[in-house]
């Protein structure tokens, strides 16, 4: 993973001098905030080539995690659970790609809530389990079921209990969360694919313009990776205290710090205009910021936030796994990898919304 | 400094598109009107006095948050205004009541939710799905008392007493026939004519500065008109541009009595009943939108969900109503509201659709 990213960086460089030409180029402009940029051909770029494709991947490893859970219901090996486990992570990683664009169809199915409230409560899991009929719908058991759940179910259960007397009821649970991430990446899909003429018409800077909407989005996700990734188990809310079994993805361990670091990727590659299947570099925030003109403290504003994502996610790769142990015994890296994010949050979520005339209305949360 | 004004000009501007729009459906009076609620002979003490006493019983009920048991016959002692002491200087020796202001239609329901929120109150663990008590924020910032069903009493009684007292005896009593087929000739000292008087007495409930929204007025948080309906329509403006709309309306219809214009009086009352009701609709999917966020959160989603439901209760209290009372009863909460224990996600989204689909609010929703 860190040689994967060190080497899109270093890829990266030709696209970095480029932004900074144009950028010299259109100094005429700076700061009046009346450039030719065009928004609309921005959202579409987005629309088509980075949202859409990324809730379709999710949409596709939610399947491939069903499928590979009704494989093991019917034979639950240690073949299966390892394939299932594979998926798991995979659609995992997918999720992380998504949730920095919770807005509209998204945001109306509280898909993030809904798949990722963790840490996820073990007894409401068993008592659930014990009990049958759950009806995941219910808030009592928004922390019992998405992907949480199944972290704790794949990876926190003794594997006997798939093969022993309880496991029916083991698998019935099982079943119920997988079919219920599949539902909602199906009808987010569904509701994305019937929103793109909407997307694309709010093409403004108002509160309901899609701009508007993901720059609130994108930094209401980026604050989720500093506070409940990182911020909130290693202790930075509850003076030096450390909860290490909030983490993301506690049980499966070593898995933490690489969702964090997809997740960042995720926030890096919107802000750049990156293609979901990498392909190509198109219009995004760097260049409307490049348009304006945009410095801080002298720096071009583009290429800074570009530079300062980049090293948080190197930062966040350099922290040992598992993170629920990092936060007690390596300090020095969480540390650099919380400071990191957390200087990126001014140039986000003040000095772009500023420059780009968007307000941000939300208000902070501690956690997923 | 620049990115700063840069951001209030684009405030600004949206602002006044919003407000734009909304004048677009208000025929605009053919005479200068003044800027505030600046006229002769205006008083609204006993207005003043009731907000005043609604604001002390807040206070009295919120000590329960912090573990303290209610007094029942305290409560209604304060509510009639009947042998209690209280603490606000300008309270006495007043002999306004809020208890003979109410809505005949819902007399018994303050009674009834008196004796819910005493009951609470001598809880002496703490709250879950099936048993009342005080349930404490995730971040353990926030504390609020719930039934055992999770409703918090407290903001049935608060914000119910706005709509079933202040809205209620705004848009029904005082600009019904009773109040405003009155004498408007004789001028009595200190408080005009008796519809000029009816009229200001309106106005004392609406809560606001006489100069809310003019302009160089600032909306200041902890001034003394921070509270009750100002505070509402203040903090759905950025949305719906309602300060300034409904403040207009008020000044137009005051001044339509002084020239003995009937017609546009009447046609003040008509705007006014509108878009005030808006107010506690979009208050209501305010809070609606503020539980999906924080769904994971028992103490603020079931808080929230308690705002939304007396800002939807609410709605019953205006003789031009657009949701039925059986609607807003049967269809909305007795059905969606049974236990913010277990509400949904989709329940949650269920009753933001009814109400956006009947005000006109689809569009909007999102950003309330």
């Amino acid at each position: 993973m860190i040689n994967k990213l060190i080497g899109f960086c270093k890829r990266s460089v030709p696209l970095i001098l480029a932004g900074t030409l144009l950028y010299s180029c259109s100094d005429d402009d700076s700061g009046d905030g009346k450039v030719d940029f065009d928004r609309k051909a921005m959202l579409e770029n987005w629309y088509d080539h980075i949202l859409q494709p990324a809730f379709e991947d999710f949409k596709n490893h939610s399947r491939s995690l069903q499928m590979a859970t009704s494989a093991f219901s019917q034979n639950p090996d240690s073949a299966n659970i390892g394939v299932l486990k594979t998926r798991f992570k995979e659609a995992y990683h997918s999720l992380q790609r998504i949730k920095p664009f919770e807005i509209g169809p998204s945001e109306n199915i509280s898909l993030r809530a809904s798949l990722n409230t963790y840490p996820t409560d073990t007894n409401q899991v068993l008592s659930n389990i014990a009990l049958g009929g759950t009806n995941l719908g219910s808030a009592e058991n928004i922390d019992a079921k998405g992907f949480p759940a199944l972290d704790y179910l794949l990876y926190g259960l003794n594997v006997d209990v798939w093969r022993g007397s309880q496991a029916a009821e083991h698998l019935v649970y099982l079943n119920a969360v997988v079919d219920e991430i599949k539902d909602l990446s199906q009808q987010n899909l569904d509701g994305w694919n019937a929103y793109r003429n909407d997307f694309i018409t709010a093409s403004g800077t108002d509160i309901g313009s899609s701009l508007g909407q993901l720059v609130n989005a994108m930094n209401k996700d980026y604050e989720l990776i500093k506070n409940a990734k990182i911020g909130f188990p290693a202790g930075k809310k509850t003076l030096g205290r450390t909860y290490p079994k909030a983490s993301e993805a506690y049980f499966a361990s070593n898995l933490s710090m690489a969702l964090a670091a997809t997740n960042c990727e995720a926030i890096r590659n919107f802000y750049k205009g990156i293609h979901f299947d990498g392909s190509q570099d198109g219009l995004s925030l760097d260049d409307y910021l490049v348009e304006l003109g945009t410095t801080s403290l002298g720096e071009p504003l583009a290429e800074l936030i570009f530079l300062r994502l980049g090293e948080a996610i190197e930062d966040i790769n350099q922290i040992p796994t598992p993170f629920s142990s990092a936060v007690d015994l390596h300090q020095t890296e969480v540390d650099a990898a919380y400071t990191s994010i957390q200087q990126n949050v001014v140039l986000l979520k003040t000095e772009l919304p500023s420059a780009l005339g968007v307000l941000i209305t939300y208000q902070d949360n501690d956690g997923d | 400094m620049k990115r700063f004004t840069l951001t209030l000009v684009s405030f600004t501007f949206l602002l006044a598109s919003c407000s734009k729009d909304d004048d677009a459906t208000i025929t605009q009076p053919t005479i200068n009107l003044p800027e505030t609620y600046n006229f002769e002979n205006v008083s609204y003490t006993g207005q003043e006095n009731r907000l005043d006493m609604l604001s002390e019983i807040t206070t009295y009920m919120k000590t329960a948050n912090n573990g303290a048991a209610l007094d029942k016959t305290t409560l209604e002692n304060m509510f009639l205004n009947s042998g209690y002491t209280w603490d606000n200087p300008s309270l006495a020796g007043s002999t306004k009541k809020l208890g003979d202001k109410v809505s005949p239609d819902v007399q018994s329901s303050f009674g009834n939710w008196f004796t819910a929120i005493e009951t609470a109150s001598k809880s002496t663990t703490a709250g879950s799905n099936g048993t009342a008590g005080v349930v404490t924020s995730n971040s353990g910032s926030k504390a609020y008392l719930f039934d055992e069903n999770g409703i918090e009493h407290i903001q049935l009684i608060e914000k119910g007493a706005m709509g079933a007292v202040f809205y209620y005896q705004a848009t029904e009593i005082y600009f019904g026939d009773g109040k405003m087929n009155v004498d408007n000739e004789t001028v009595n000292e200190g408080k005009g004519t008796d519809m000029q008087h009816h009229w200001d007495e309106a106005f004392g409930y609406f809560g606001v500065p006489i100069n809310f929204a003019s302009d160089g007025f600032t909306y200041t948080s902890g001034e003394d008109y921070d509270r009750f309906w100002a505070k509402y329509t203040n903090g759905r403006d950025d949305v719906l541009g309602l300060n300034k709309t409904l403040m207009t309306s008020l000044i137009k219809g005051r001044d339509a009595i002084g020239r003995k214009d009937y017609e546009d009086r009447d046609e003040a009352i008509a705007e006014i009943r509108t878009n005030w009701e808006k107010v506690s609709a979009a208050t209501a999917i305010h809070y609606l939108n503020d539980a999906k966020t924080n769904f994971a959160d028992d103490a603020l989603r079931m808080h929230e969900l308690s705002e939304a439901y007396a800002f939807i209760w609410n709605l019953k209290f205006n003789p031009e109503q657009k949701l039925s009372d059986a609607q807003i009863q049967n269809d909305i909460l007795d059905t969606y509201f049974t236990n913010l224990y277990t509400i949904s996600i989709a329940d949650i989204n269920a009753v933001r659709d009814m109400l956006s689909t009947a005000y006109g609010f689809d569009a909007v929703k999102d950003a309330l």
